[in-house]
């Protein structure tokens, strides 16, 4: 076959394996190779598998549904129909650690793993009751001289010493040679095949198999006594007299002292037949870990573990019962691969196996039985705090996400007082919201965006916060102080905003410099030449304009401390239907269509002023792509060109002052409620919204929650680091027939410096109280309309705000 | 950002698409075009134009999921690249991948025995649904992704000799897989 062909052939395999390994990462606990001890045991754990001692604090499995892999072919009932003695399936342990399974084996009265750790190590696991396991590295030398080796079964002799059976494969993949090693002896034998695919143990006897003989060594493991020729085998256990195989002749007994054939019954393999046959196929569903089949249970009865069911086989009677019901059992439905077992018998027949398996991508121990199990548990304990804001937003819930993947230890639950289908007012979920805090419940960690913080400061529902931010400027030195300040009053701190915002107008320095207020930006637009595509601002709903607007007006017209500003409130009426209906009046209806329909972003057209005439932007700079947006549209470079364009160089982004200070909005503001019970859980969860991972992520924006830039601006350092690993990342605008780079990173070291610099100069914070937005702007659209005047809207507005006030 | 909120700034036309895009998923593209092509400008070049690739296609197209189809796009760049620079040295990571994967093809007993790119793919997919999840993830790294050893390994936790075997005995088993599956005559 052509390379091009098995390279196509490769690439063309399933989406879901290509995810699943981008996806990918080792569990934690394998990384430290250590067992999770999950399930504390309960009550005595003498449930002893071998003597049979027992009770042990067991779950049962959560079987129904459980994820099974396609290749499982489904049930087929057979003519022939044993009894059935109701067995179930409980889970005891998930192994976190484990390699390959190697081999189950029993040692007075104890189960023993065999594992090939990650490391290409050996390991020994065992356990009396298969809840509980201990941990134990096996020494072993023969990989020392740096033989590429492959463990490929393991057993536990009669004196309870390890015996693993291993390849040594050569450069190109192939085996060189099969060999035995004993921890007994700590001496390898090299066997005569180079393959070996089953190892069993017993009376001072090695009984190897390795695809077409099962050979017999005595205990000098030096000289073969005797083989066994059985070609395509199931599997073979060994008792005291005898080795009895399975294959598809069926149930073959053999002399265990000299290999003569004894008896054969042909009934079992032609009743399951089919069973029989997926079996074998299945041994090839875990690549490097053992598969074992069948075991003695006491003398006469052999154990049959296939893939649909197990079954106890009656040597003397030949008469077969099955362990679990032929419809929906659950072993067939849960367990993908069974490793090996052990039984628990106690002349009267199966009491319970415990086996080792793999469930979906997990390997697990497991107890089948018919017997009463205490499923009482103790679950790890993990702390659990709600976090809770006034609006459901997709960006906080990715937030919680990411802290939950990174704190194992606590449980975030997210709550929200209005969503778009609730129909919930944002009085009513205000109302609901204090009556809980004051009640000392509620939410324990509250995003406060949009709340009135001193109502609640005052009525002492929140938590000081002052050592959570220096534990944070500890960790993430580069925050920026100024802003996470923002609700600071005297020596305390009840709420610390993580991002913040600000709004600017962009353009010529010389121009924009003298835009303070919005007079200054009217009278502009009205002296300027009407632009030769879209408005001034290329803003056309008034909504949008809304949003970026009244920001700037919202901390005049109620203060941090509730004091209402009627005056304040009507200029902010006036000016901006002043602004808005300029902006319309620059443009026709159709054209105003035209542009919304082209969803450009209001910056877009200063990409090519020669074409749209355009020379001004207002916009709030939301995010760090904001920025790239405004020093891509400054060096003004086209696509396939690598030289900058000077039509752009002299543009600032002049940021809004207020009292002559360049004003902000805290966003994503945090605080803690006083009466939260896992105070410690809540205080890690508000650092961790500070810390450089989480504060570089960018979150999609959500209609109700502000997002910002971060006031952690080591953030914005390490993602445009992130983003020059990938090389140039962007894109493309096209306007009026050219197309512009768009980069998705600071070109330079200049850029991201006077981006953060113009951070660190935000010092005015404007606090905005959702209800008193919602107010206003639910009255701006009658005016909007031109069905209410200033003054009429102004006075609709200030008798809602006087009610909302006095309540 | 959520793939489905990507898709929409695509639909958008919003170049943010292209910023998400690479903050989300270039490193893996890099990672792949860099394991073939072993050349760190020209895997630059294929990931960008794996972004133009997807600028350019969606819309129409809505992958689901998003990494598959830019990983798809990223490598499918990389590969044609690597067919067409006939200066590449055969030094890649995705050389000695290929070298190892064509060893255990099957040798067929006659060319029209021989197994063609879809019955190969089938075949592919059919084992790797055989594997536990572990040797699957270990399986497409190496011979998808091109991964090397020593990264394998990294990634598992696990020792360079370990990784080397694994992969020996899947290809052991894959080579049994398709005589036994009649994939060859």
């Amino acid at each position: 076959m052509k390379r091009e062909e098995i390279s196509e052939a490769v690439g063309n395999i399933d989406d879901t394996y290509i995810r699943e390994a981008a996806n990918y990462s080792v569990p934690e606990a394998r990384a430290k190779k250590k067992i999770r001890q999950r399930w504390l045991v309960a009550a005595a754990c003498a449930l002893v598998m071998i003597c049979g001692v027992a009770g042990a604090a067991i779950r049962k499995s959560a079987v129904t549904g459980s994820d099974k892999t396609a290749h499982k072919p489904s049930f087929r009932k057979e003519a022939y129909t044993a009894e059935s003695m109701n067995f179930k399936l409980y889970e005891l342990e998930t192994f976190d650690s484990i390699g390959n399974v190697l081999g189950v084996s029993e040692y007075e009265n104890t189960i023993y793993m065999l594992d090939e750790t990650y490391d290409n190590g050996l390991c020994r696991l065992s356990s009396a009751d298969g809840v509980t396991w201990n941990e134990e590295d096996i020494q072993t030398d023969f990989s020392s001289d740096g033989a590429n080796v492959s463990l490929t079964c393991a057993d536990v002799d009669e004196d309870g010493q390890v015996v693993v059976a291993y390849e040594v494969i050569d450069d190109d993949g192939t085996v060189k040679s099969g060999n035995v090693w004993s921890s007994g002896s700590n001496q390898s034998v090299e066997m005569e095949s180079a393959e070996i695919k089953r190892l069993v143990c017993h009376n001072g006897k090695w009984y190897v198999y390795d695809g077409s003989s099962i050979a017999v060594y005595d205990e000098n493991y030096a000289d073969e006594n005797f083989d066994i020729d059985v070609t395509d085998m199931v599997d073979f256990c060994v008792s005291e007299s005898e080795v009895t195989v399975l294959d598809d002749n069926g149930i073959t007994i053999y002399d265990a002292e000299t290999g003569e054939k004894k008896t054969n019954d042909t009934t079992f393999a032609e009743t399951y037949r089919d069973d029989i046959e997926r079996t074998k196929d299945s041994f090839g569903y875990d690549t490097l870990s053992c598969r074992q089949v069948m075991k003695y249970a006491g003398d006469d009865k052999l154990c049959i573990a296939l893939e649909d069911n197990v079954y106890v086989y009656d040597v003397e009677g030949r008469q077969v019962k099955c362990l679990f019901d032929a419809d929906g059992n659950e072993y067939k439905t849960a367990v993908d691969t069974l490793y090996g077992y052990s039984v628990v018998e106690n002349g009267d027949g199966v009491q319970k196996i415990i086996a080792v398996c793999s469930m979906g991508n997990e390997k697990k121990a497991v107890m089948l039985t018919a017997g009463e199990v205490d499923t009482g548990t103790t679950e790890e304990e993990t702390d659990e705090i709600t976090v809770y804001s006034l609006y459901y937003a997709e960006c906080v819930e990715m937030m919680i996400d990411t802290f939950s993947s990174n704190n194992g230890g606590v449980s975030v639950k997210y709550t929200w007082g209005i969503d778009d289908n609730s129909g919930v007012s944002v009085s009513d979920a205000v109302s609901a919201l204090n009556t809980e805090l004051l009640a000392g419940k509620g939410p324990d960690v509250i995003v406060m965006d949009g709340l009135n913080i001193r109502n609640y400061e005052k009525a002492g529902v929140l938590l000081e916060l002052s050592d959570v931010k220096a534990g944070i400027l500890e960790d993430e030195p580069e925050c920026l102080t100024e802003v996470m300040d923002a609700y600071k009053t005297d020596d305390e701190l009840y709420a610390i905003p993580s991002k913040v915002q600000f709004t600017a107008v962009v353009g010529v320095a010389d121009e924009v410099s003298a835009i303070n207020d919005m007079t200054s930006l009217i009278s502009y637009i009205e002296s300027a030449d009407k632009p030769n595509y879209g408005n001034d601002l290329n803003i056309y709903e008034w909504e949008e304009l809304f949003d970026i607007v009244y920001p700037l007006y919202a901390s005049e017209i109620i203060d941090a401390n509730g004091n209402y500003d009627g005056d304040a409130l009507l200029k902010f009426v006036e000016e901006f239907k002043s602004l808005y209906d300029l902006e319309m009046s620059r443009a026709t209806k159709d054209e105003i269509a035209a542009w919304i329909n082209e969803n450009v972003r209001c910056t877009t057209p200063l990409y090519n002023r020669d074409y749209s005439g355009q020379s001004i932007a207002l916009m709030s700079l939301n995010s760090v792509s904001q920025a790239w947006e405004f020093y891509s549209i400054k060096h003004d470079v086209k696509v396939g060109g690598s030289v900058e364009n000077t039509a752009n160089e002299d543009y600032i982004y002049h940021i809004w002052e207020n009292g002559g200070e360049a004003s902000y909005i805290p966003t994503l503001v945090f605080s803690i409620n006083a009466g939260c019970e896992n105070e410690e859980a809540a205080k890690a969860f508000v650092s961790y919204m500070f810390s450089t991972d989480i504060q570089k992520q960018y979150y999609s924006d959500s209609a109700h929650l502000r997002q910002g830039n971060p006031v952690n601006v080591k953030a914005i350092k390490g993602l445009n680091e992130d983003m020059l690993r990938l090389g140039t990342p962007g894109g493309v605008e096209n306007v009026g027939g050219e197309q512009y780079l768009f980069s998705s990173y600071f070109t330079s070291d200049e850029d991201m410096d006077e981006y953060i610099g113009a951070l660190k100069t935000l010092k005015s914070p404007t606090f905005i109280d959702a209800e008193v937005e919602e107010i206003i702007r639910e009255q701006m659209e009658g005016c909007i309309d031109g069905e209410t005047s200033a003054d009429e809207t102004y006075s609709a507005m200030d008798n809602l705000l006087g009610i909302y006030l006095s309540e | 950002m959520e793939d489905s909120r990507i898709i929409e700034l695509f639909f958008a036309r919003s170049e943010q698409a292209i910023a998400e895009l690479s903050g989300k998923y270039g490193d893996v593209c890099q990672r792949v075009a860099d394991n073939i092509l072993n050349n760190k400008s020209d895997a630059e070049e294929c990931v960008n134009d794996a972004y133009l690739g997807c600028w350019n296609t969606i819309p129409p197209a809505k992958p689901n999921p998003l990494l598959t189809y830019v990983s798809r796009v990223v490598r499918n760049l990389a590969i044609a690249k690597y067919h067409s620079n006939t200066a590449v040295k055969r030094n890649s990571y995705y050389d000695t991948a290929l070298d190892e994967l064509e060893e255990c093809m099957p040798s067929p007993s006659s060319v029209e025995d021989e197994l063609g790119a879809k019955e190969l793919t089938s075949a592919l997919n059919s084992f790797l649904s055989t594997l536990d999840m572990d040797k699957r993830v270990m399986f497409v790294r190496r011979y998808w992704y091109a991964d090397s050893i020593s990264e394998i390994a990294e990634r598992f936790h696990i020792s360079n000799n370990h990784v080397s075997v694994c992969l020996s005995r899947m290809r052991g088993e894959l080579k049994r897989y398709l005589a036994k599956g009649g994939y060859i005559i």
